[in-house]
């Protein structure tokens, strides 16, 4: 089992939208995945067709103390994810809060119970603003992605996260490289972090907002696009891309 | 495969359902309706033309009349085809086998037997030096035995059987060893030929036969002397890897780049320029210098744009060699690399090859390829550009390769790195002969340096433009190597090893193929007009000597050099250029110091298609005494003496050979017309399209030319013509964009062109596309390997090509008549009835 876990520096940069278009890259590549969102926006399962008003989730069943896994859902084109889900209240957003402040070892031991395939790939989107959770999971991840975008304001929050020890690396997302300053940060992006940044960018492409008007991915939507193109690349590279003292599969 | 028509629609059937609509197809058996278009092949019934009202009548009756064929029946060369290659396949193994039981140790299958093979071959002790030397001194012993020992008829017929059979064996094991047995088994037989020619075949009794006979073996002579040192070149290619560069950049020696140029147009040299601005290399370690010998004020006010040093020469003495000796009092750079002007080269030029220099302090020279991204005038008016390799490649992709293994690489003028102090050691590039970059390595290697040779490309450039441009290019190679071979003789002076010696003589050797060529091509018509015997020999006994010599010379060629020269178009090449460089070399080699330097054309537009009847003036006149030849000797045959016969049908077929040779050289002399101004080079690439909607699609390149791309998409209609959008393209990390405007659509394949580049973003599209690292890696990719039956199929091809092509430019009017015949052929085969074909 390989877990990824993604979030991102600033709110809004795409952590969502990654992780679900690198379960499906994944996916695409032969592997069995799973995702899994821990985010109380509770998005990722827009990307996979999910009716609005099922609000069944991970938080649900943990708020209802029922197994946590029985909240999982198989997308049309054959991703298993498990949505966050909406308690209504002021309860929303804090239940897995709490639930991982008093159980550090929650994520690891649940994720060992289940009986996942050897090759078997999990995704978690980690939110953004509860930093607690994203940095439990990219602790006991495999790899950490933290997405990020190339512009000044995400420049200057980066100064006031600096990368963990680790398998980490900082993903570039929504690339343009029409705007000058976005090519102009790329390139000080690279010059500061070097090795920490993954070899390659996701291409902002109206393709994905487009398929998500769809809920969809624009592995279905758009499948000849550069960000689809960009996704595999991102699978292909994790895959190759072992962290250190693991064998391949 | 689909599922065939499995019954026979009765013909009441096709008449009814004609007027009726026919029923839904289920999924197993094919409709009605495409039942009856099967019967209708010619016609698309869907879209009728007016004049169907005749075609499907007249099909209607053919049908009534004509049972259809069926589909599955294989043609009657194929099946001698597969005839031929099992029983070819067996015989071996057969008598092997039959061997094995009769000494009772019984062989299981043709795989084991290769393998075992196969694994003896290739074994590491064949690499041990003692054996080596054991196992030359016997196959030399061997070689003398056979080769001046005379033989009967019948036992020189069984010698030819057992040598060929040995070697179609040995042709299919892989391996160094293999290629050596080859090289001995052609050795032999070639030598065993040229023998036997001296010992029997010269006609001391008559004067002409005798002189026209020496004639004859000189030039037989001249080409065993080439073969052999040809294998002694080839046969072990070294492939040299390069060496790193050490991690602390201030340990990089700096280098001076020289860009030299005379009357080349400014837009062939931008591209130089800006790629060689995009080597990798510290900054403060490389300068650049354009060597303008044409003063030209557009090359310096773009010199001043761009960046780079300039230098002017007033006066042109020695051209190129002198421009570059000029430059060097100039420059301090510690190292000098030479680029004509339209050779780019890749980012990774200097990374890849500087490594070597700090390795060995005596190494002066270092020397990649020049790849040609745009077809020669072989490539381009034979139409096999990318199909067969060009004359090029044998030169760049082995015999360089071979010369390194015994450091005899030399300099070539361009695409490669020199060291200063060796260089100013010999006092400047060498300026006696024409080609001052053989003459300059060689003085080199004199001194006891050495030179290295890369077989990865780093640069790219022009081929020549036009025929006449090619032919002035190697007639001035063909001098200079001559001067030289005369001048400053390697066989003799020191300072060169054994290996050097003959590497550097074949290389001269091999442009003195001008008068022996000739001698080849009018050589049947001595017996045919003037019925001189000057090869005093019947004509069986001709063949068993001359057969071995031509058939194991191909197979041994063709192996060792299939990759880089396809069979039989050495011959091509040397029959169009022989009569131009058969005078400059005689000339030089006798009086070295006459003639004159001219400069190769580069970056011309053949405007029209046209028969280039200057050039191919020599070949028309060998091509029209060949016919009074070949009309002779068919006299000969009707009316002469009958016990001759024989030796006039051999006679006739060397004129055939002949002819088609010479055929070829004319179809390289009709130019085809070339359409564009720039080169579109193939090229393969990512690339990101920008729409204005926001969109972004992934996308490959297929070509790149100067002012536009070609690019081809995943699915039809994705863009239009006419539309803007915004292209970017990766090179490492940094991207670029460019702005373009779609110029056409056809299908899936998209050709744009950029708009308005400012001077950056042609940098930086030079950096994207000509100057990658992996920009010619994959050059060869499509490249089938050398099959000297279908290689010799299309040589005549090409020479049938090369008759027609004279035929049509010189009578303007009857072309009109024939394409008139044409049109009419073509007519009625659209008309008239076909039988449709169908399978049971």
């Amino acid at each position: 089992m390989r877990l990824v876990a993604v979030r991102s520096i600033k709110g809004g940069s795409g952590a969502t939208t990654t992780a679900a278009h690198l379960a499906v890259a994944l996916k695409a590549e032969g592997l069995p995945v799973l995702l899994i969102d821990l985010c109380s926006s509770n998005m990722l399962r827009l990307h996979f067709g999910m009716n609005w008003v099922d609000q069944s989730g991970l938080a649900v069943q943990i708020e209802k103390n029922l197994p946590w896994y029985e909240a999982s859902f198989r997308s049309e084109f054959g991703i298993d994810f498990i949505p966050h889900g909406y308690t209504p209240g002021e309860q929303q957003g804090l239940i897995l809060n709490t639930l991982f402040a008093a159980q550090p070892y929650w994520l690891k031991n649940s994720l060992e119970q289940l009986d996942l395939a050897p090759d078997c790939w999990v995704v978690i989107d980690c939110p953004s603003n509860q930093t607690q959770i994203g940095s439990i999971a990219s602790a006991i991840a495999d790899h950490s992605l933290l997405v990020i975008t190339a512009d000044p304001a995400c420049y200057a929050s980066m100064q006031n996260y600096p990368l963990e020890a680790g398998n980490h690396h900082y993903l570039v997302n929504r690339f343009n490289p029409l705007m000058a300053v976005e090519k102009d940060f790329y390139d000080v992006l690279q010059a500061d972090y070097q090795q920490h940044i993954a070899p390659l960018s996701i291409h902002r492409d109206e393709s994905i907002r487009e398929s998500l008007a769809y809920k969809q991915t624009v592995f279905s939507c758009a499948p000849h696009s550069q960000a689809a193109h960009d996704y595999t690349t991102l699978a292909t590279w994790l895959r190759g891309h072992l962290p250190a003292g693991v064998s391949d599969d | 495969m689909t599922k065939a028509v499995t019954q026979k629609v009765s013909l009441l059937e096709r008449f009814i359902c004609l007027f009726f609509i026919p029923p839904k197809a289920n999924q197993d058996t094919p409709g009605l309706y495409d039942r009856i278009a099967a019967l209708f092949p010619h016609i698309n019934l869907k879209r009728p033309v007016p004049l169907d009202i005749v075609r499907i009548p007249l099909q209607i009756i053919w049908l009534v009349l004509v049972k259809p064929t069926p589909a599955k029946r294989i043609s009657l060369r194929t099946r001698l085809g597969q005839r031929v290659k099992s029983i070819k396949a067996l015989l071996p193994m057969a008598l092997l086998q039959r061997a094995g039981k009769a000494l009772s140790c019984p062989i299981k299958n043709p795989t084991d037997v290769r393998k075992t093979g196969e694994t003896f071959a290739t074994h590491a002790f064949w690499d041990h030096p003692i054996v080596n030397y054991i196992s030359i001194f016997i196959g030399a012993f061997i070689v003398f035995l056979s080769v001046t020992t005379p033989f009967s008829l019948a036992t020189q017929a069984l010698f030819v059987l057992l040598l060929w059979l040995a070697a179609m064996w040995v042709r299919r094991i892989p391996g160094h060893l293999a290629t050596m047995i080859l090289i001995v088994f052609s050795v032999t037989a070639s030598s065993r030929y040229l023998w036997w020619r001296f010992d029997s075949t010269l006609n001391w009794d008559d004067m002409l036969d005798l002189t026209l006979g020496f004639g004859l073996l000189g030039a037989e002579v001249y080409a065993w002397l080439v073969l052999l040192l040809g294998y002694f070149q080839t046969a072990w290619p070294l492939n040299r890897e390069p060496s790193d560069l050490p991690r602390d950049t201030r340990e990089w020696p700096s280098v001076d780049i020289y860009i030299p140029t005379y009357n080349e147009p400014l837009n062939v040299v931008r591209p130089t320029v800006f790629a060689a601005q995009a080597i990798d290399w510290p900054k403060d370690k490389i300068n650049i210098y354009i060597l303008d010998d044409g003063c030209r004020e557009s090359f310096r006010d773009f010199a001043e744009e761009a960046g780079v040093n300039y230098f002017e020469r007033k006066e042109s003495t020695h051209a190129k060699a002198g421009n570059l000796n000029l430059a060097m009092t100039k420059t301090h750079g510690e190292f000098i690399a030479i680029f004509d002007c339209d050779h780019i080269p890749t980012r990774s030029f200097l990374q890849t090859s500087m490594g070597l220099f700090l390795k060995d302090e005596k190494l002066a020279v270092i020397q990649t390829p020049h790849h040609f991204f745009s077809p020669d005038p072989f490539e381009r008016n034979l139409g096999n550009f990318g199909k067969v390799p060009n004359e090029n490649e044998l030169f760049y992709g082995l015999v360089q390769d071979g010369n390194d293994l015994w450091d005899a690489t030399f300099f070539c003028g361009s695409c490669a790195i020199i060291k200063r102090d060796p260089l100013e050691e010999i006092g400047g590039i060498a300026v006696e002969t024409v080609t001052e970059d053989a003459h300059t390595s060689l003085r080199l290697h004199r001194l006891g340096y050495r030179s290295a040779y890369l077989s990865q490309p780093q640069a790219a450039g022009l081929a020549t433009e036009s025929l006449s441009a090619h032919v002035g290019q190697r007639i001035r190679w063909a001098r200079g190597m001559a001067q030289i071979f005369r001048t400053d003789n390697p066989l003799l002076g020191k300072g060169l090893s054994i290996g050097q010696r003959l590497c550097y003589s074949n290389a001269m050797m091999h442009f003195l193929y001008g008068v022996p060529r000739l001698i080849f091509l009018t050589a049947p018509l001595a017996f045919l007009l003037l019925h001189s015997y000057i090869i005093y020999a019947s004509a069986l006994t001709l063949t068993l000597y001359v057969l071995p010599h031509i058939l194991h010379s191909s197979i041994t060629n063709s192996r060792i050099q299939g990759e880089h020269r396809f069979s039989f178009w050495a011959e091509v090449y040397e029959t169009a250029l022989a009569w131009y460089i058969a005078r400059p070399t005689t000339i030089a080699l006798f009086a070295p110091n006459k003639g004159s330097f001219n400069v190769t054309a580069k970056g011309g537009l053949v405007e029209d298609e046209h028969f280039d009847w200057t050039i191919s003036k020599p070949y028309l006149a060998l091509v029209f005494l060949n016919l009074i030849g070949f009309a002779a000797g068919i006299a000969r045959l009707i009316f002469g003496d009958p016990d001759e016969i024989q030796t006039v049908v051999i006679t006739l077929l060397w004129t055939t050979y002949n002819l088609t040779m010479l055929g070829a050289a004319m179809a390289v002399a009709a130019e085809a017309k070339q359409v564009r101004v720039t080169h579109r080079v193939s090229i393969q690439f990512p690339v990101t399209l920008h729409l204005r909607n926001g969109h972004c699609i992934h996308a490959e390149t297929s070509d790149y030319s100067e002012g536009g791309l070609g690019i081809k998409l995943a699915n039809e209609g994705m863009l239009t013509n006419g539309e803007e959008l915004s292209i970017s393209l990766k090179q490492g990390t940094r991207e670029f964009v460019f702005p373009v405007r779609v110029s056409n659509t056809y299908g899936t394949h998209v050709g744009v062109r950029f708009k308005d580049l400012t001077q950056q973003q042609e940098k930086d599209l030079i950096h994207c596309t000509f100057a990658r690292a992996d920009a010619w890696v994959d050059r060869n990719k499509n490249r089938e390997k050398d099959r000297p039956l279908h290689s010799l199929k299309y040589v005549i091809q090409m020479g049938i090509q090369g008759y027609i092509r004279l035929y049509k430019h010189l009578v303007p009017r009857i072309h009109f008549v024939a394409d008139s015949i044409l049109y009419i052929r073509n007519f009625l085969r659209w008309l008239l009835p076909r039988t449709p074909v169908t399978s049971k």
